[in-house]
């Protein structure tokens, strides 16, 4: 009778140490219950998710009376809770997801709108350029224009590519490449000139008329260019911004058939570039 | 004659150890939900995030038919009704996941943009 006794004590103390056990785990999920339907986040991006905790946890409370299910419960109080805090995690990233593509307009928008603010100072840029270039090939063309009057034999023309000074042929010895003495003063005034506007290039193109063979004119031509750029180097022009081209016959600028046109076909034209072929040096 | 205090102890441990006699009414519906449930999660890649909740659903499922045949279904429609909120937490597990790594993709794309257009 005494070992019965024992026995049935022992389980007695099993049972209720058991109980004991899961009570306390029965409180955990209820004060984790208690914290997450608490929070503003649990409510608002997990209502009905938090609605099914609580059944659980309720049936989790009422579960004392049948100890046998208290396990059962239990898990599954624990999956709700969980599955409240997985959709408010959910939530949060997708607010995330859905703030990254205003995020995205707005840099892009950031973006552009750099981008005009810099066009337009690039704009603002190129236009005060604009003007000084057009500033200074007005005041080197009006010095043209007045080293052509002074001087006989030459002339000034506005093309694309710049301003040409072209030097009729007369300051030439004929059928060579050699500078009439007269012409000396002439040359002496445009290096003067050349010099004054030193951050142009410069192209020295000779030009006949098309008396005579193509190839000799060609030749002709290049050697008088030549002629032209050991006069201007020799005083003080740099031998780096000058080019030299012979044209011979190809680019005529008046009637050959006549002989007015051909003494104006005849010429060295020296094209001081405009400001988008500057100078290196 | 018994004594007081052993007719208690016995009454308790009785209560304690009762319980598998009741047999209820079959689980049809609850069954359908949880197979639909487990169609949903296998469809959003659930076993990839979330294994072992995956796992844990099958055995409970597997459990809950063969109570089923045994017309044990009182025990069948609990062993559902877990296997329930592990597949509601599998598919919940899965959901975060996703897009805690679509937003992280989306945070690295904005900083890789932002980089670019600096």
């Amino acid at each position: 009778m005494k070992i019965i006794q024992t026995t049935l004590a022992a389980l007695c103390c099993t049972v209720i140490f058991g109980c004991a056990n899961q009570s306390s785990e029965r409180n955990e999920l209820v004060q984790r219950y208690d914290s997450l339907a608490s929070q503003p986040e649990s409510r608002e991006y997990a209502p009905i998710a938090l609605s099914d905790a609580e059944d659980a946890i309720n049936n989790l409370k009422t579960s004392i009376k049948h100890e046998e299910d208290v396990d059962h419960y239990e898990h599954i109080a624990e999956r709700r809770l969980d599955i409240v805090e997985l959709k408010v995690n959910a939530a949060k990233s997708q607010k995330v997801i859905d703030k990254a593509e205003v995020n995205r307009k707005d840099i892009l928008l950031s973006a552009r709108e750099q981008e005009v603010r810099d066009a337009k100072l690039q704009a603002q840029s190129y236009r005060q350029r604009a003007l000084s270039a057009e500033s200074k090939a007005q005041s080197m063309q009006a010095k043209a224009e007045k080293l052509a009057e002074e001087n006989e034999g030459l002339s000034t023309r506005i093309t694309d590519k710049g301003l040409i000074l072209s030097m009729n042929s007369i300051l030439f010895e004929v059928n060579s490449e050699k500078l009439l003495d007269g012409s000396q003063r002439t040359l002496q005034r445009i290096s003067e000139f050349l010099v004054e506007n030193a951050d142009n290039n410069i192209t020295i193109s000779g030009h006949t008329d098309s008396t005579g063979t193509e190839e000799y004119n060609r030749e002709l031509s290049k050697k008088r260019a030549e002629s032209v750029k050991t006069a201007l180097t020799s005083r003080g022009v740099k031998l780096d911004r000058i080019e030299t081209e012979g044209l011979g016959e190809a680019y005529p600028i008046a009637n050959n058939e006549t002989k007015v046109g051909r003494q104006q076909n005849r010429r060295v034209e020296i094209t001081i570039q405009n400001d988008g072929d500057v100078a290196s040096n | 004659m018994i004594p007081y205090k052993t007719s208690v102890a016995v009454l308790l441990v009785s209560g304690a150890l009762m319980g598998c006699v009741s047999q209820g009414e079959k689980p049809s519906g609850l069954l359908t939900e949880v197979e639909n449930k487990m169609t949903l999660a296998e469809a959003n890649e659930a076993q990839d995030y979330a294994p072992l909740a995956m796992k844990q659903a099958r055995e409970h499922v597997a459990e809950a038919k063969r109570q089923v045949d045994e017309r044990e279904f009182s025990h069948a429609e609990k062993k559902l009704e877990v296997a329930l909120a592990d597949l509601e937490y599998a598919l919940a597990k899965t959901e975060s996941q996703k897009k805690s790594n679509a937003a992280d993709e989306v945070t690295k794309g904005l900083q890789t943009l932002q980089r670019e257009i600096k």
